[in-house]
């Protein structure tokens, strides 16, 4: 009965539901089908640059710039990212600590550490159980070694600066293991 | 005399109208040849830039994007209304997932305490990493980086306003 009434509300959102699911397929389908664009275009306000773009003679020239604007939103959007988490670690002191293989990773508060033995210390009670002989970071015969990315986005050895230092500079951590640590990042 | 005359005047008149009708119809013939193929050019070549190379260059990396993180947002907007603050909580290997409102929560504790309830199981988190023996599943979150991470190692605000969707992944899988 609601479908043979078409001024019925719910025959109208049912209406709405089956263009939401149109417009899905469509965005799925839309490599194969060359027919789209052209009656895609007009409707949604997004695809209009594009299509009046690629409508033009010199279309590949606003590709280009099309897509180098792209890039540059896309730089935008991570250097956002980034000076978050930045100041994030600035307020709290916390910083991301991953371990190679491990899909979950930990944080901890550098600023609550007054050297690297007891940073050490708390990177063996999160980690420690994943290796037989335990992490043992900064000692000779560790397989393991400690790296962190500083505020420029290098990662670096652990360790090799004075403990104030590296807790100025310290934006993540990675327990690495010693062979890999060769390999650039 | 006179046939003679009348020929050569009609010989004159046929030559004179010949030409003119012929070019006439060559400018014409060449006229419509060069619209008829500047406009098959130009067509053919729209759709194909259209259908071949921008349309799927450009338009699936940007608008594909776009449209799913407007859709999320738009989800999570719909969600999270002034005082409460849902997020999705799935468990390894079981189908169904749910949603709970962190803004209702007091802490850590009464998070675990609501997610061992709601999923009928015994969770780790961070501040008792030292009986992972006896716990099965460990409380992960993803946080605005797309990072997986144990919960309870910040504080409860801090984790707040990190934390996008929960997961209760198996403790034996990462420990």
């Amino acid at each position: 009965m609601y479908c043979s009434d078409p001024p019925h509300p719910l025959h109208l959102v049912a209406s709405d539901k089956q263009q939401k699911d149109h417009k899905l397929i469509l965005s799925w389908k839309k490599p194969t089908m060359d027919s789209d664009p052209l009656g895609v275009f007009p409707n949604s306000p997004k695809y209009h640059p594009y299509y009046s773009q690629t409508t033009e003679f010199g279309g590949v020239i606003d590709l280009g710039l099309s897509l180098r604007t792209i890039q540059h939103e896309i730089y935008h959007s991570s250097g956002q990212r980034y000076c978050s988490n930045e100041g994030y670690r600035r307020k709290w002191g916390y910083v991301k600590v991953t371990m190679d293989g491990l899909v979950v990773g930990r944080k901890v508060c550098v600023l609550d550490h007054g050297s690297y033995s007891t940073l050490a210390h708390q990177l063996e009670d999160m980690f420690g159980m994943q290796s037989v002989s335990g992490l043992r970071l900064f000692q000779m015969e560790s397989e393991f070694c400690l790296v962190y990315r500083d505020e420029e986005g290098l990662w670096r050895n652990a360790g090799d600066v004075p403990w104030n230092e590296f807790i100025e500079s310290v934006e993540r951590l990675r327990i690495t293991r010693r062979n890999d640590a060769v390999l650039p990042f | 005399m006179g046939r003679g005359r009348s020929s050569s005047s009609s010989s004159i008149e046929s030559s004179s109208k010949s030409n003119p009708f012929g070019a006439s119809s060559s400018t014409r013939n060449l006229s419509t040849d060069l619209r008829l193929g500047l406009s098959f050019g130009t067509s053919s070549g729209t759709q194909y830039f259209n259908g071949g190379y921008g349309y799927s260059v450009a338009a699936p990396a940007v608008e594909d994007a776009e449209y799913v993180a407007a859709v999320e947002e738009e989800e999570e907007n719909e969600c999270n209304s002034v005082g409460s603050f849902y997020v999705k909580v799935n468990m390894e290997g079981v189908p169904i997932g749910r949603k709970i409102d962190l803004m209702s929560l007091n802490g850590y504790r009464d998070l675990i305490r609501t997610l061992d309830f709601m999923f009928n199981a015994s969770i780790l988190w961070a501040e008792e990493e030292d009986m992972c023996n006896e716990k099965s599943h460990v409380l992960t979150y993803a946080d605005k980086e797309g990072d997986w991470m144990m919960v309870g190692d910040v504080p409860w605000e801090m984790f707040l306003s990190t934390v996008r969707r929960l997961k209760i992944s198996r403790a034996n899988y990462h420990y």
